[in-house]
């Protein structure tokens, strides 16, 4: 059953938002974003957040509090599979159509294996990056 | 890869002391001297621009649940970065922050490979970094 907690297949589409903010991604210097994009924050205490594309659409994937609005990144599964970086769907009680990295964050996003998985997710596995995405309502 | 010959970082942020920047001088030699590199004075010029909008307002870099750099370590990175300049190290690739109230450096090799990082944290601490690809091969922190 589909119900965005159904495991994730290697070909689902998955999105990761980067706030404009930050200046994480800027096209006129490369068309990758930063690995800084892909580091955990204090609030990834389970792993870095991904939206799947399958569950939530582009436009709701691109919302949130930030007034600068977002950048949406693709990765495929299969990619970060092929990689060694696995992703898995929200737990039983969690958002349905989140999916996180457990193995990025915070409290061992220093750690050498995690600097090296954020530039592996910038460079290497990173899709076409979308937007900006501003929301009106601000 | 040579070892990062970084030593005595002062914890004033004393860039005059900053092993780092004599390596990188050593690179952008080289890479001129094989006429693939160009100390961009243009690029300098954005990098400090930014850093002293960002010093200026430092909470134009707080959005949801990251930090804004403190002036401490936005000074201590401006004072690096005129430094850098002047002993005619390459441009960086780009500043940007670290999503945990601090900033990262990142320079290029023209290899297209190779990447140097230098990264000043929230804490104080300052950390370099090589990467070949996406491995890590080198890294050190001052404190």
């Amino acid at each position: 059953m589909s119900n965005g907690f159904e495991p994730i297949a290697d070909d689902e589409i998955l999105y990761r938002r980067i706030p404009v903010s930050q200046g994480w991604y800027d096209p006129q210097k490369s068309p990758k974003p930063a690995p800084e994009a892909f580091r955990p924050s204090r609030s990834d205490t389970t792993g870095i957040s991904l939206s799947r594309a399958k569950h939530v659409s582009l436009d709701q994937a691109s919302k949130g509090p930030s007034r600068q609005g977002y950048f949406v990144v693709k990765l495929r599964t299969g990619d970060l599979r092929a990689k060694g970086i696995e992703v898995v769907p929200d737990g039983l009680g969690g958002v349905p159509g989140h999916a996180e990295i457990k193995e990025l964050r915070y409290d061992n996003g220093r750690t050498d294996q995690a600097l090296e998985m954020a530039r592996i997710l910038a460079e290497e596995v990173c899709g076409e990056v979308l937007g900006p995405f501003v929301s009106k309502a601000g | 890869m040579t070892a990062l010959p970084i030593s005595n970082y002062d914890a004033t942020c004393d860039a005059t002391r900053t092993g780092w920047v004599p390596h990188l001088v050593s690179t952008s030699t080289t890479l001129a001297a094989s006429g693939t590199h160009v100390l961009s004075h243009s690029e300098w010029d954005e990098i400090e621009r930014q850093l002293f909008v960002w010093e200026c307002d430092p909470r134009q870099l707080a959005d949801e649940e990251i930090p804004a750099p403190s002036a401490e370590v936005i000074q201590c990175a401006r004072q690096w970065a005129r430094f850098s300049r002047a002993n005619e190290a390459p441009a960086p690739f780009r500043v940007v922050p670290n999503g945990d109230g601090g900033f990262v450096f990142e320079w290029r090799l023209h290899d297209g490979k190779s990447a140097y990082t230098m990264e000043f944290l929230a804490d104080g601490g300052v950390e370099a970094c090589v990467f070949v690809g996406h491995k890590l091969q080198q890294r050190e922190k001052f404190r």
